[in-house]
């Protein structure tokens, strides 16, 4: 058992978590808290005055094709790109963790992507998908390749699932490669004398030693799919029409350029609240397995 | 530890000195920001205000130029932090609410004004019979088209809707591309509709009567045409409209890759870069259904002072006259390649000659945007690029009603 503090001590506890406290209360409560008021306002965004009208905004929420069609768009997106990342991060860092040649330039040329300024990723794909895609198509009469696939509404979802897997899977990958260093070498060894294949090697040993990462990834990835943003924006601006538009997308637009900000609020929020239950779930849920696992 | 405090307080009270000196000192010279929105007239506006700056010794100017300036300008006017004179668009619903709010000064009796031209001025007059901007220059589109092309294969340019549609034929039947459409960008289909708007059809009625709520949009037959004229115009456009963005527009049609480009007098100077050699110059689109021909006008820019204490006002008066006077009008117009908004400023280009006459001789609509609702613009741009997409005239017609503002039941 600690000692009790003495008030002294107290004091100078407290002093040293104020600072923290009253920056995050002010750069975070507060803004939440008015974020909270405006979205019973129709505010515009500069007008000195604007009338409280209780739960109209969040009414109109669900009436509103575009803001169900967002939602769609942004749990579709996430679903994909968690399952995408995790899967693709545990083949390369596998990969890149075995015994290979130049192992070290293979590490920086995957995780090169992680480090190119997104205004450049979405200029350079524009290219890409405007010149180079449909010469290809061309070349082997491939007729869905042959018109621009950004312009394709179709086809725009994965391109821009694509170009988001390609930029944010080198993050995961180096957590991946650093669980795979905390692997005891003693027991691989062991396993080996016992006559263990690769395959019972990876699912017995190193799996679960992975785990932690794995909820680590997890817990990242749905987080910034349900939240994507700056990529689209990027890239597509949320189009064509309405078929990239995520829920961030569709904020920033009604907010900023349609001047509903009292709405865009109350569109915040529910985002705000979806993050909140899907991350507690998994929270909880990941601990139970964890403590299971070990 | 005793010495050490002594030094600080000695440098700390020695600079306290010398600030409080150094404003002093500049007391009688006043500073100005000037929020600059504009990301091509930076440059001149820098030599405007050396020039500036030579003859007022008194007031300095600060050019201040941001990224997404508009979302910037928004967030300050929302803390009641205006700057002290800024460049506006004087069509946007930002400004017009912003200025209708009273965050910049009412310049409807004030000499600063005097040097813009009536006509421009009684175009961007608010609701309440007000005037808050000084408008410098005006632009407008119609349809560039390559004057090589037109000459080799002697085409003429078109003076009924008719003639435009047969052009378009002809040059098909040739296996070449008559129009070129960037409709990746979304923007640049809710301008032609804007334009459309006013020019086939009395959009101003329909926009009115739908405020009103004595009209619905989706019982608009002439609605419904537009529309489909959308779907229509395309098939004489490239193969792949939605995938091409308006850089890369652009870049097809001054690389000869159409014979023509529906656009914006904006996009001149990026014409002459993509290819200096290119020989272009631009006519108005025909009317359709037997109306006449005319050209749609917007106030480009503008200059607005923002509402403070009366000494930085009066700074900025002498500033704002300074740019709207008819020397620097005609510098102004001349680099950047608009017609202007000022008196006394003469306009000479091969290139848009054609079409800004039709605003010279009055033939010429204001820009409808200021008729939709708060914000309308930018949602009006996604429905006519999802109506492209989907065809879906139920939904296009539902959105219009809201963008004209019917009122909520």
């Amino acid at each position: 058992m600690a000692r009790r503090k003495t008030p002294a001590e107290r004091l100078t506890y407290t002093t040293f978590t104020l600072p923290a406290v009253v920056l995050y209360g002010l750069f975070f409560m507060v803004p939440l808290l008015l974020g909270i008021y405006y979205s019973m306002t129709d505010w515009n965004g500069i007008s000195q005055s604007y009338d409280f009208i209780d739960l109209e905004n969040y009414r109109n929420l669900f009436s509103d094709n575009r803001v169900l069609n967002s939602f769609a768009f942004s749990l579709r997106y996430a679903l994909y790109l968690v399952l995408i990342i995790n899967v693709l991060a545990l083949i390369i860092g596998l990969m890149l963790n075995a015994n290979i040649r130049a192992k070290n330039l293979f590490r920086a040329i995957y995780f090169f992507p992680a480090i190119i300024s997104l205004v450049v990723v979405g200029l350079v794909f524009d290219q890409i998908f405007y010149h180079a895609v449909p010469r290809i198509g061309d070349l082997f009469s491939i007729a869905f390749l042959q018109r621009n696939l950004m312009g394709n509404p179709e086809a725009v979802f994965w391109v821009v699932l694509f170009v988001s897997v390609w930029r944010e899977c080198a993050v995961p990958t180096v957590l991946i490669l650093a669980g795979l260093q905390t692997v005891p070498s003693e027991l691989i060894e062991a396993s080996i004398l016992d006559g263990a294949g690769s395959f019972m090697q990876f699912r017995k040993i190193v799996f679960p030693f992975l785990i932690p990462v794995f909820s680590m990834n997890l817990v990242l990835t749905v987080k910034s799919g349900i939240m994507v943003f700056d990529i689209i924006k990027g890239m597509t601006g949320g189009g064509p029409g309405t078929a990239t538009e995520s829920i961030g997308i569709l904020i920033y637009k009604k907010g900023f350029e349609e001047m509903r900000f009292g709405f865009a609020s109350a569109l915040s929020l529910s985002l705000f609240l979806l993050i909140a239950v899907i991350s507690i779930l998994q929270i909880t849920v990941l601990r139970t397995k964890e403590a299971g696992q070990l | 530890m005793k010495r050490i405090g002594v030094v600080m307080l000695v440098l700390f009270t020695g600079a306290a000195l010398l600030w409080s000196g150094g404003t002093q000192e500049s007391d009688d010279v006043i500073t100005l920001e000037f929020f600059q929105q504009k990301r091509e007239v930076v440059d001149l506006f820098d030599e405007i205000i050396a020039r500036f700056e030579a003859q007022n010794p008194d007031i300095r100017i600060e050019q201040v130029h941001i990224a997404d300036a508009g979302q910037v300008l928004t967030s300050r006017l929302a803390s009641n932090d205006v700057p002290d004179v800024l460049t506006h668009w004087p069509n946007n619903v930002d400004y017009i609410e912003a200025a209708l709010e009273g965050y910049f000064v009412d310049l409807s009796e004030d000499p600063a004004a005097e040097g813009a031209l009536e006509s421009i001025i009684e175009s961007i007059r608010l609701s309440n019979g007000r005037n808050y901007a000084v408008p410098i220059s005006i632009n407008t589109q119609g349809v560039f088209y390559n004057k090589d092309l037109f000459a080799q294969h002697d085409l003429q340019i078109p003076q009924t809707w008719d003639e435009f549609i047969a052009l378009c034929d002809q040059i098909q039947a040739m296996g070449e591309t008559p129009l070129i459409f960037p409709d990746k960008d979304a923007w640049t289909i809710g301008q032609q509709l804007r334009m459309l708007l006013a020019l086939d059809m009395d959009g101003y009625a329909l926009i009115d009567a739908v405020k009103a709520g004595k009209a619905d949009a989706a019982d608009s037959q002439e609605l419904k045409e537009l529309a489909q004229k959308f779907i229509y115009l395309r098939t004489y456009g490239q193969q792949d409209p939605l995938g091409t963005s308006y850089d890369q527009g652009i870049f097809e049609f001054a690389k000869g890759n159409s014979f023509m480009f529906w656009q914006g007098i904006w996009a001149i100077p990026s014409i002459n870069k993509a290819n200096p050699e290119l020989s272009y110059s631009m006519f108005a689109l025909p009317a359709e259904h037997g109306r006449k021909t005319r050209v749609e006008y917007g106030v480009d820019l503008a200059l607005v002072i923002g509402n403070k204490d009366q000494r930085t006002i009066d700074a900025a008066r002498k500033f704002v006259s300074f740019v709207a006077s008819p020397e620097i009008g005609q510098l102004y117009a001349d680099t950047d390649g608009s017609p202007s908004a000022l008196k006394g400023v003469t306009f000479n280009s091969d290139v848009s000659g054609p079409v800004v006459a039709y605003v010279q001789a009055g033939d010429s609509f204001r820009n409808i945007r200021h008729k939709y609702a708060p914000g309308g613009s930018s949602r009006s741009n996604t429905a006519i690029q999802q109506y492209i997409i989907d065809k879906d005239m139920d939904n296009f017609l539902n959105e219009m009603n809201m963008i004209f503002g019917r009122p909520q039941q």
